[in-house]
């Protein structure tokens, strides 16, 4: 999943975790570093925190809050080229402290928007609607490692560091979340299971 | 990744991509500004602290001063031993040293550690009474005294950056707890405390907790709270 080292404006930066906008990575040249790794690297940090807050605003918070603690260390960060790690990082510990979960959970839309309907993208969108909701209903540690294991391909091991949880925690959290989900969505548990077993 | 969840990371990467990308270059620097601009304040106050507490120390250490009677060797409360300059103060980290427990550590004191804008900054100081060193890990874990008088844990953010720190026998720590007042987060971001009265704060450990003075503080508006990490202020 991971991108091979981006180049822009001269500027060799660490590759991506996910695809980046073209459109958003600046052309100036007098653009600053930071600016660079803000655009390149928003799209995706923004990705990730939509699939944890299921919200495009406590999304858009979550990701504003890691990339400013992520400039106050900008130098630092940069030079040793952790920039992206330390973000990534700072973003998933505020989502998981006890506080930021409880009220996400609070915040957490009720009734999500109905999706204009195509009967060539049904499925897609009634598997989008199932996944969404089922995510909702998970536990914010139980989201949380999902995502990092199964939206950013990261192994057991990376997910521990990452969380700065134990290996253990991070396959008993993995097994928890997906027996929920399976239980909250049937019908996913049932895809998922058939998908696999298909491959 | 096991094949059998392929579907699942697509189906993830699919609703992920719902998300509306925004530019938040601007949001991202202007927090960092405002958190900028209370960390100088903060270290302005530091220093002032640190120096106010050189010069008193420098007094006190005057040869005039030296009275000489048998308790003048007995340590001052508070400080090292009065023939110690506070400059030969040197931790010596103790890789090995276990985790502090609430028996090691006793609460000192509370002090503003700066305030602007609408923000508070308290800075609370422990010392390591026991005769080891011990390890402080992260950011303290608080908790507070609800109004049926049992504890929940503060609602804040803990520093995800904060260092682990060696505590040399009788040597004090300090953490502190940024209070930002309100910022550039709607009501309902997870960055908005909710208003109300979180008094009876203390620092908890494995083996019980340490309470910081029966101090606490009122949230009356939304208002970022962070738990910054251990670090050593001196014997």
């Amino acid at each position: 999943m991971k991108e091979p080292a981006m180049v822009a404006d001269g500027l060799r930066l660490p590759g991506p975790l996910w695809p980046v906008d073209p459109r958003l990575v600046s052309v100036n040249p007098l653009a600053s570093e930071f600016d660079l790794f803000v655009r390149g690297r928003t799209p995706g940090l923004l990705r990730a925190a939509y699939l944890l807050t299921g919200d495009q605003h406590l999304a858009e918070d979550l990701v504003q809050s890691a990339l400013a603690r992520t400039h106050r260390r900008w130098t630092q960060l940069h030079h040793e080229g952790n920039a992206e790690a330390y973000t990534r990082k700072t973003m998933y510990h505020l989502q998981a402290s006890w506080w930021r979960r409880r009220k996400v959970v609070e915040s957490m839309p009720g009734d999500l928007p109905e999706l204009s309907r195509s009967y060539d993208h049904a499925e897609l969108i009634s598997t989008r609607l199932m996944l969404l909701r089922a995510l909702l209903r998970l536990t914010p540690k139980q989201r949380t490692v999902l995502v990092v294991r199964f939206f950013e391909d990261q192994s057991e091991r990376q997910t521990a560091e990452l969380l700065g949880i134990t290996v253990g925690t991070v396959k008993s959290q993995t097994a928890k979340a997906l027996t929920r989900l399976r239980m909250v969505a049937p019908e996913l548990g049932e895809l998922y299971t058939r998908e696999g077993s298909a491959r | 990744m096991n094949a059998r969840y392929d579907r699942l990371h697509a189906d993830l990467t699919d609703l992920a991509e719902q998300v509306t990308v925004v530019d938040l270059r601007d949001r991202a620097l202007r927090t960092s500004r405002k958190l900028r601009t209370l960390r100088t304040i903060l270290g302005a106050a530091a220093a002032f602290v640190l120096l106010t507490i050189g010069a008193g120390t420098a007094f006190a250490v005057l040869p005039g001063r030296h009275t000489g009677g048998p308790s003048s060797s007995q340590p001052q409360p508070g400080g090292p031993p009065i023939s110690s300059p506070a400059t030969t103060f040197q931790p010596s980290p103790v890789p090995s040293a276990s985790l502090c427990q609430a028996t090691d550590l006793t609460y000192l004191s509370q002090a503003p550690a700066g305030a602007a804008m609408g923000n508070v900054y308290t800075r609370y100081s422990m010392r390591n009474r026991s005769s080891h060193a011990c390890m402080l890990s992260g950011a303290p874990v608080i908790t507070y005294q609800r109004a049926d008088r049992t504890a929940a844990l503060l609602p804040a953010q803990p520093d995800p950056t904060a260092p682990t720190v060696v505590v040399p026998a009788s040597a004090t720590v300090e953490f502190r707890i940024d209070r930002a007042g309100a910022g550039d987060f709607a009501s309902d971001s997870p960055s908005c405390t909710h208003n109300g009265a979180y008094q009876g704060l203390a620092v908890r450990f494995s083996d019980g907790s340490v309470p910081l003075g029966n101090v606490g503080f009122t949230v009356q508006a939304c208002e970022e709270v962070v738990i910054d990490g251990w670090r050593l202020s001196g014997p």
